[in-house]
């Protein structure tokens, strides 16, 4: 999968997760960036990626990732 | 493979252990003093299993921290156990916190430290304005709220919501004040420790409040105990079968956000449960820093999207000044609220408690009212009758004190939501920043409760 797919994909699932059609994201974008991602949305979001792209998180990675950008390195590195 | 399961076995093991002793030892007391016949003084032997060492559950958090960060990669493992005992065993962090996490001061920890003037002066400005809101505010207020916590029949009516409201305050300079003092010895040294307390009384939820009040602790929960809660296979489950029973009634969208709050409320009455129960066996903590929070939170989740009708249909901005300072009085109400059940030496006596601030059961009450008292005094016996024992156990002069020294914390703290404090009196010429230093060290040494005659309560988060 490229980085564009990968972001294509990810925009739908902040989308629904958040339940904000207007929203995109990018490498920079943070927590302090969509209103509602706050620590309880975090996990309910990690779970919807997880599930969107088939893979799995550690508790490691969901507490330090610091932007979009770290997440997607991720997804890229674990994708089928 | 081999090394992962070995891997797994003593991180568990590990846990484990840190777990057993924190709780025997911990909670070794309630069963020891609960076997014991009333007025049978204990053995010598039961006397020493009554003790808890000091610091226990925050250097077991500390280091549960430790080894669940190293076990998921984030943290680097310390091979020198010398240097890990010096990190678990930091001695000013022990009484009461803050909680450490290895992997965001290690680094700077083991770093070497230089003399610098610039850090140690501001240490030492830290570690006094400590001493200030402890001796001079925390001790006051210690006497008006025992006096009025004793015995609320006699001060109900206001007195009650007054004692309720001082210990709140009492509550927030005691520990904020000893955080004060754990950072300005640390900023010393040296190091810069995670902050435990970011002016929470000006927050504008319960959830955001929590976020503002130990800070460290909230951290710590929510890392090692909530998010792991939220990950199991088991909230997942409950999740699913919410969601499908919602889905029979129709809208999937909406069955996906019912399922999702309400297993997570459900997760949520987990953490605060054991929140409260980390706070001490007894109900009142349970409620008082547990659940009653709990059930604020969910109860502002569950409002929120009502309030925002409401807002849009009687046409009021929701982000209106007056708006907001409404939510920082009705949230600063709760937490007093909540911090009334923490102070009462029973669950039934919060009730009480409350019954009286209500009017309920207060046919035995007898207090003049302050102002009235004041008056009194005053009038009677002229202007040295000010230093008379006042209705609440302080003397006239000792409340002037307490009012002048609480508004000047407020002021401070409301200084502090803009600015760091600290550097700019450094920014003022060398004349004002004496000026406000020496100040307000005479006036700690001068107006603090310590010393002979003086017995200065233990922190009051240094049981825990």
């Amino acid at each position: 999968m490229t980085r564009e797919e990968i972001y294509e994909e990810l925009n739908e699932v902040f989308r629904d997760v958040f339940d904000d059609e207007s929203i995109t994201v990018d490498d920079e974008t943070t927590a302090d960036d969509i209103d509602d991602w706050d620590s309880l949305e975090h996990i309910n979001l990690i779970a919807a990626v997880e599930q969107q792209f088939g893979i799995k998180f550690n508790m490691g990675q969901i507490v330090t990732m610091k932007n979009v950008g770290e997440m997607v390195n991720y997804i890229e590195a674990n994708v089928e | 493979m081999a090394s992962d399961k070995h891997k797994k076995a003593s991180f568990i093991a590990g846990i484990v252990l840190l777990l057993l002793v924190l709780i025997s030892l911990k909670y070794m007391k309630f069963i020891w003093s609960g076997s014991l016949a009333e007025g049978v003084s204990p053995s010598p032997f039961v006397s020493v299993m009554l003790l808890v060492p000091l610091g226990l559950s925050y250097y077991t958090f500390t280091l549960i921290g430790y080894m669940v960060d190293v076990y998921n990669g984030i943290a680097k493992v310390q091979m020198n156990f010398f240097k890990l005992l010096t990190f678990g065993m930091y001695a000013p962090v022990l009484v009461s916190g803050p909680i450490l996490q290895y992997r965001e001061i290690s680094g700077d920890f083991f770093a070497e430290h230089n003399f610098d003037l610039r850090q140690i002066t501001f240490g030492m400005q830290r570690m006094l304005w400590g001493f200030f809101k402890k001796l001079v505010i925390a001790e006051r207020l210690g006497v008006m709220v025992s006096t009025v916590y004793d015995d609320p029949v006699t001060y109900s009516g206001g007195y009650v919501w007054l004692g309720i409201l001082c210990f709140t305050i009492q509550l927030y300079s005691d520990f904020s004040g000893l955080m004060d003092i754990v950072l300005g010895i640390s900023q010393c040294l040296g190091f810069k420790l995670p902050e435990n307390f970011n002016t929470p009384f000006f927050a504008k939820t319960v959830a955001e409040y929590w976020r503002r009040w130990h800070i460290t602790l909230g951290v710590w929960f929510k890392e090692y105990l909530f998010y792991p809660i939220l990950r199991t296979s088991l909230h997942r489950n409950i999740q699913n079968k919410l969601k499908a029973a919602y889905a029979k009634k129709g809208d999937e969208k909406k069955a996906k956000k019912r399922s999702k709050q309400i297993s997570t409320y459900i997760a949520m009455f987990v953490l605060w449960l054991i929140i409260g129960l980390w706070h001490g066996g007894n109900m009142t903590f349970v409620i008082g820093s547990g659940l009653l929070h709990w059930f604020y939170i969910v109860m502002e989740e569950v409002l929120e999207p009502v309030f925002k009708k409401l807002w849009e249909k009687i046409k009021v901005n929701p982000d209106g000044k007056v708006l907001n300072a409404l939510r920082i009085l009705r949230t600063f109400i709760l937490v007093n609220i909540g911090n009334a059940f923490f102070r009462a030496p029973s669950v039934g006596a919060a009730f009480k408690l409350l019954g009286c601030g209500l009017g309920i059961g207060t046919s035995g009450s007898t207090a003049e009212g302050l102002i009235g008292s004041f008056v009194t005094a005053v009038s009677s016996n002229g202007i040295r009758a000010v230093q008379e024992i006042g209705p609440l156990g302080l003397t006239y002069t000792d409340m002037v004190v307490l009012a002048f020294s609480i508004l000047i914390l407020l002021i401070v703290d409301i200084m502090k939501t803009k600015t760091d404090v600290r550097k700019s009196i450094a920014a003022q010429p060398i004349v004002i920043r004496y000026i406000i230093w020496l100040a307000l060290l005479f006036y700690v040494i001068l107006m603090g409760q310590y010393g002979p005659g003086y017995d200065a309560a233990a922190f009051i988060y240094q049981g825990f």
